[in-house]
């Protein structure tokens, strides 16, 4: 998409020093990169000490992508006067398979992408990496969930044994 | 690289808000971390005993407080005689102002206001939407002239009976097979993963039904029909006459009983709060009297209400008394939970078999209220 040659670029600097330049309408999609910008307009370069190349350039992507999404939206609606219902339809359809197939990570990457959508508060990514780690939870036994997410279990027997023994009903299919 | 031992706090619950009880429990046990994270949150859920015969009382569904499209559960347990406010992720939209119709196992029956069928396990949050109720291709007879738009209405659906598949060969999924009675008459059948309800029988009424043997049997006023089932077909087995004259005017609940059919009437044309309840065993090889008197349950307990009735062993055990009969509301036009204000005439309560008492259950509740077994027996 075209972008006019008057929008502000915003620099962002990851945690192993890689620089990112990014439009402000992107940036603002990070709740806590608004926040900075509109405490100090004039500022364009901000260092993100606790996000990743690697991951800052996926939440990059997420947050060009929504943005885009919701231009294309605008624009139609200019367009039209009013956005056809089925239109709108298709295009939050779009966005969903989008944002799924984005979601198809190893389960490392996905804990630092919860990590980063929290700390730049970006409520659409959290709210969907969120949602991806309940659907890997859902259905598991307790062993299932430690092998699904590399978690060593540092439960005694005895502890382990008086957790479920409070609600043996919830453990009985999970062996 | 972070780990998931290591996950933040308020992040691990905004996780475990999006999940089940169950679901909830499992995490729980994970690692310390998570053990104490979690512990603190969960609901006060009633330890339930998997020797403990006594099922919950189901009473009633609100939304969420923490999240307006989730629902929270009231049940009962009458051995520690309180309530407990479960959430659930099952969507509250979805069974708000529902017509609750039965239950077994962890599973409830409802029929909502879009007439849709559900099956909902509100502690694993498990979710079935069954195919809605439509007649026969070009069916003509009776039943036609009372159902507008040619389908099961809410209104038009007197009891649901989920059931254990008694061909698991089908490959069905959870083995459950779904009876469902019809005003003013009519029962059909679903089995899981099915696309449609089969029809038994369009033009009787029934009063209940169950599984037994392998086979479906359900009570009407003067007889008993049978069918066997095979895969997704069902056969017409027999018919028996009752001719027991006595039986015929109460409610009629079947009841397995260690492969015996048992059927236990329940009168309640007087007055609600009195009642007389009478077991008996089908005898089919008897010629002129299909049922027998049973006196003694003996270490057993019955319990009747909405869906599946049933008999738990209460040998050696605390809680349940045995020889009892444990019956709830389960009257047709008193199954609306919109009715918010507890209803002082609850018709609910404990009948010893032996002793010839009847005890009520110690909770005030808008009825009905439906048996809830938080585990699979």
């Amino acid at each position: 998409m075209a972008r006019s040659s008057t929008e502000n670029m915003i620099t962002l600097m990851s945690s192993d020093g890689e620089e990112f330049m990014v439009t402000e309408k992107v940036a603002r999609e990070c709740t806590t990169i608004r926040n900075m910008l509109e405490d100090d307009c004039v500022i364009t370069n901000i260092p993100l000490p606790n996000v990743t190349s690697d991951i800052l350039s996926m939440v990059i992507e997420y947050c060009m992508e929504h943005v885009a999404a919701a231009e294309k939206a605008a624009a139609e609606t200019a367009e039209k006067g009013s956005s056809s219902a089925p239109a709108a339809a298709k295009a939050n359809k779009d966005l969903e398979e989008w944002d799924k197939a984005f979601m198809n990570v190893d389960v490392y990457t996905l804990c630092d992408l919860i990590l980063a959508a929290n700390y730049l508060n970006v409520s659409g990514l959290l709210d969907l990496t969120i949602q991806t780690a309940a659907n890997l939870i859902k259905g598991k036994s307790p062993e299932q969930i430690r092998k699904t997410f590399h978690i060593q279990n540092d439960l005694s027997l005895e502890e382990e044994e008086k957790i479920r023994s409070q609600t043996p009903w919830a453990f009985e299919k999970s062996e | 690289m972070a780990g998931w031992a290591d996950l933040p706090l308020d992040l691990l619950n905004s996780i475990s808000n999006r999940l089940d009880v169950v679901s909830r429990l499992h995490l729980s046990t994970v690692c310390t971390s998570w053990a104490s994270a979690i512990g603190c949150r969960l609901p006060a859920l009633p330890s339930f005993d998997p020797d403990q015969p006594i099922p919950w009382l189901f009473l009633q569904v609100e939304p969420s407080t923490s999240n307006p499209n989730h629902s929270d559960f009231t049940f009962y347990d009458l051995n520690s005689g309180s309530s407990y406010c479960v959430p659930s992720p099952i969507p509250y939209p979805s069974i708000c102002g529902a017509r609750w119709l039965g239950s077994n196992n962890g599973w409830l029956a409802l029929i909502n206001w879009q007439h849709q069928f559900h099956l909902i396990s509100p502690l694993t949050g498990a979710h079935l939407l069954l195919p809605s109720v439509k007649f026969p291709d070009n069916y003509q007879g009776i039943l036609a002239r009372y159902w507008s738009n040619n389908r099961a209405e809410w209104n038009y659906c007197a009891k649901v009976i989920p059931c254990q598949d008694p061909d698991r060969r089908s490959g069905s999924h959870s083995g459950l097979l779904v009876l469902a009675l019809f005003w003013p008459h009519g029962l059909a059948v679903w089995k899981d993963r099915g696309n449609k309800w089969t029809w038994l029988d369009l033009e009787t009424r029934y009063k209940d039904a169950i599984v037994c043997g392998g086979k479906i049997y359900a009570v009407a006023h003067d007889f008993l029909h049978c069918w066997e089932v095979t895969g997704s077909s069902f056969k017409e087995w027999d018919i028996r006459t009752i001719t027991n004259r006595m039986l015929k005017p109460h409610a009629n609940y079947l009841v397995e009983f260690g492969g015996k059919l048992l059927m236990v009437c329940r009168n309640k044309e007087w007055s609600r709060l009195s009642h007389r309840m009478s077991v008996y065993e089908l005898d089919l090889y008897q010629r002129d009297v299909l049922w027998k008197p049973v006196e003694n349950i003996m270490d057993h307990a019955l319990f009747l209400g909405m869906g599946y009735s049933r008999v738990a062993s209460t040998f050696a055990l605390d809680g349940a008394q045995e020889n009892c009969i444990y019956y709830v509301d389960d009257d047709y036009f008193f199954c609306d939970l919109s009715i918010k204000q507890p209803f002082p005439d609850h018709d609910s309560g404990v009948h010893n078999l032996e002793k010839k008492t009847y005890e009520r259950f110690p909770v005030d509740y808008s009825p009905p209220a439906a048996w809830f077994w938080p585990r699979e027996l």
